[in-house]
């Protein structure tokens, strides 16, 4: 089942991230072994040395190789480049975990950046540090509408829930070969007993995009592996418009996930391995440093983006402007 | 980068079983482990062998350090020399606190205020010892006395709001995977959570620290039992790197019993790796043990004379 609806009060968003709490669903006590066991099966016949560098997965790399193999490549050799939305992200990210913690924001701009900086997001801070005077105040006027949504809907965390923040999620597989990762920002619950117990959600300062959904249920499949059970729950809160939405994790949720998963993960190792990278025409063609000499890249017909490779400024705001093509391609 | 004895090299081969399985819930699966009878002795003439044999590498190998270098080596500096030993001669820089390096020492004190019945959650627990380090720090501003403030409370003080949160967040998330990792009821005497870390000063011209660290310290038949809480996931050498916290305890407490197991718990991963100390242990930490040595000193030496570290 899957919930989407407009903004919410606190007491209505609450609501909605628990549940029901006699509804939630018995653990089987072998699905996590069962799905562990399927990864490694089908790892372990994909070979690979175990002299070959170690393949980190995470829901960017599931969603860049399987649009096309040659784009995930060259991304993995690109630095990461800090845009105004990233930013954005960043700084929202920190109020929202100061908002759980604390359960008090005094002044959003100070706080997230002091946060960032206390973080040692060098890199975040430098761009901020950069900007020009009128996109520093845009900005820090954004981040503040974005701190008002979240005081005003987010429930002031009670201790007894458990909350951690920026929780990190790390699945080894194959001995250590490929590791599947992950952040989650907030994940509340004690472990389970028996009965699934842990919400997780993540919170998006963007527009809607059709992979947050792939997202979720990566972090689902992760949470399942590393804590022998399933999330009851799955959330993505948007704090640009305070809507959230919210999926129960069921089998199809995580064998969804799996089959994705291991379909990028199976593609990233022969990459990893050397071998010749798929290429696949996708409307980021005309951002791909790869476009020069890329045939497919080239040839892809009917795109109204202008062909210039390598700006990922502007990829950005296509992923942002964009969010139905995903589905049209790799769904 | 030096080669350890062979020796000792070959006590690394024996394999024994290792970890628990996915029961629900976890943590009495973890708990059992940890209280469990000890599977297996070390004898005090295996003891006296291995002691022997690292007061005859040891001081060797830091005889070409710098006189006045000081060589501490623990869990990082091990992890550093076997997985980045090109590191090794970055390592010099100042220590720098961040809310990464100081959650543990919050997140420890935190949970120990939860097993002591002082606090109900990690959550309430850490905001109680970040007010407390700071209260403390105020007290020895005014020559008060008390307690003498923790290594983070200066640079704690001097943080804005939102750094604030952060250290706050870090340190309770990882409190939260410590406090919720144990069934604490199930403990017949509180255990230690923290407590001092156990150092050994090997004997020389020379000065070379090795330091051990635990999470949570209980007795369980007679011998102590660690638990040591992790980052990430255990790679290869996760059993030297568990056996080592119970080599300083050997080595550093002389007639005192030696730890019967080490149970490493990597909460990001989930994992739980068992170390079940015995001469074979021992000595694969005290390979590993002369290994990062050497790497170090060779880094340390290399970067005196200006030379690149071996990779």
């Amino acid at each position: 089942m899957r919930e989407r609806r407009g903004a919410l009060s606190a007491e209505a968003l609450l609501a909605r991230l628990r549940g029901d709490a006699d509804e939630r669903p018995a653990v089987d006590p072998g699905l996590a072994g069962g799905l562990r066991d399927w990864f490694e099966d089908v790892l372990g016949a994909a070979g690979g040395s175990p002299d070959a560098p170690v393949v980190r997965v995470t829901k960017e790399t599931v969603n860049q190789v399987l649009v096309c193999e040659a784009h995930a490549l060259s991304r993995t050799a690109m630095p990461r480049t800090v845009t105004i939305e990233l930013a954005r992200g960043v700084l929202v990210d920190a109020l929202f975990r100061q908002w759980v913690t604390l359960g008090d924001i005094a002044e959003p701009w100070a706080d997230a950046t002091a946060a960032v900086e206390c973080a040692g997001d060098e890199a975040v801070v430098r761009f901020i540090g950069d900007l020009d005077t009128r996109s520093r105040d845009r900005l820090a006027e954004e981040i503040r509408e974005h701190a008002a949504r979240i005081t005003s809907v987010w429930p002031v965390s009670n201790p007894s829930w458990l909350a951690r923040t920026q929780e990190r999620l790390e699945v080894p597989l194959g001995g250590g070969r490929l590791v599947l990762s992950g952040v989650v920002d907030l994940a509340f619950g004690a472990p389970c007993a028996g009965r699934a117990s842990v919400c997780l959600v993540e919170l998006k300062s963007g527009a809607r995009r059709l992979e947050h959904r792939g997202d979720l249920h990566y972090y689902a499949l992760l949470e399942t592996l590393r804590g022998g059970a399933p999330p009851f729950r799955i959330a993505t809160y948007y704090s640009a418009t305070g809507e959230l939405d919210v999926e129960q994790v069921g089998e199809d949720v995580l064998l969804g996930a799996m089959h994705r998963t291991l379909a990028g993960s199976e593609r990233l190792c022969r990459l990893a391995a050397g071998a010749e990278p798929a290429r696949t025409a996708n409307p980021l063609c005309a951002w791909c440093a790869e476009l020069p000499g890329c045939g497919p890249g080239h040839g892809r017909a009917g795109s109204r983006v202008p062909k210039t490779a390598g700006d990922p400024t502007a990829e950005e705001r296509v992923w942002a402007d964009s969010p139905c093509w995903v589905e049209e391609e790799i769904v | 980068m030096r080669a350890a004895p062979s020796a000792v090299g070959e006590a690394a081969e024996v394999a024994r079983p290792v970890g628990i399985g996915l029961t629900l819930p976890r943590s009495a699966s973890l708990t059992e482990a940890l209280l469990a009878p000890a599977t297996c002795t070390v004898q005090a003439s295996e003891l006296q062998e291995l002691r022997a044999l690292l007061l005859g590498e040891l001081p060797r190998l830091v005889e070409e350090l710098p006189p006045k270098e000081r060589l501490q080596i623990g869990a990082y500096e091990l992890a550093v020399a076997r997985d980045h030993p090109e590191r090794c001669a970055l390592q010099r820089d100042g220590f720098v606190p961040s809310p990464a390096r100081c959650r543990r020492a919050v997140g420890v004190a935190a949970v120990e205020r939860c097993v002591r019945g002082r606090a109900s959650t990690p959550h309430t627990a850490v905001a109680e010892v970040l007010n407390s380090g700071l209260e403390d720090l105020a007290a020895a501003a005014r020559a008060q006395g008390g307690q003498l403030p923790p290594w983070w409370a200066q640079w704690y003080a001097g943080l804005a709001l939102g750094g604030r949160a952060t250290v706050q967040a870090e340190a309770v998330t990882w409190a939260t995977q410590l406090w919720t990792a144990l069934d604490w009821c199930r403990f017949g005497r509180p255990p230690v959570i923290g407590g001092r870390d156990d150092w050994w000063e090997c004997p020389g011209r020379r000065s070379l620290v090795v330091r051990g660290r635990a999470e949570v310290r209980v007795w369980a038949g007679g011998r102590p039992v660690m638990l040591v809480v992790a980052s990430g996931f255990p790679g290869i050498g996760w059993r030297a790197e568990l056996a080592q916290r119970a080599l300083v305890v050997a080595l550093a407490r002389g007639e005192n019993p030696v730890p019967a197991r080490v149970v490493g718990l990597w909460p990001s991963s989930g994992l739980v790796r068992i170390c079940e100390v015995d001469a074979a242990a021992l000595f694969e930490a005290a390979a590993a043990l002369v290994s990062a040595v050497g790497t170090w000193v060779d880094a340390l030496v290399g970067l005196r004379h200006g030379e690149p570290v071996a990779r």
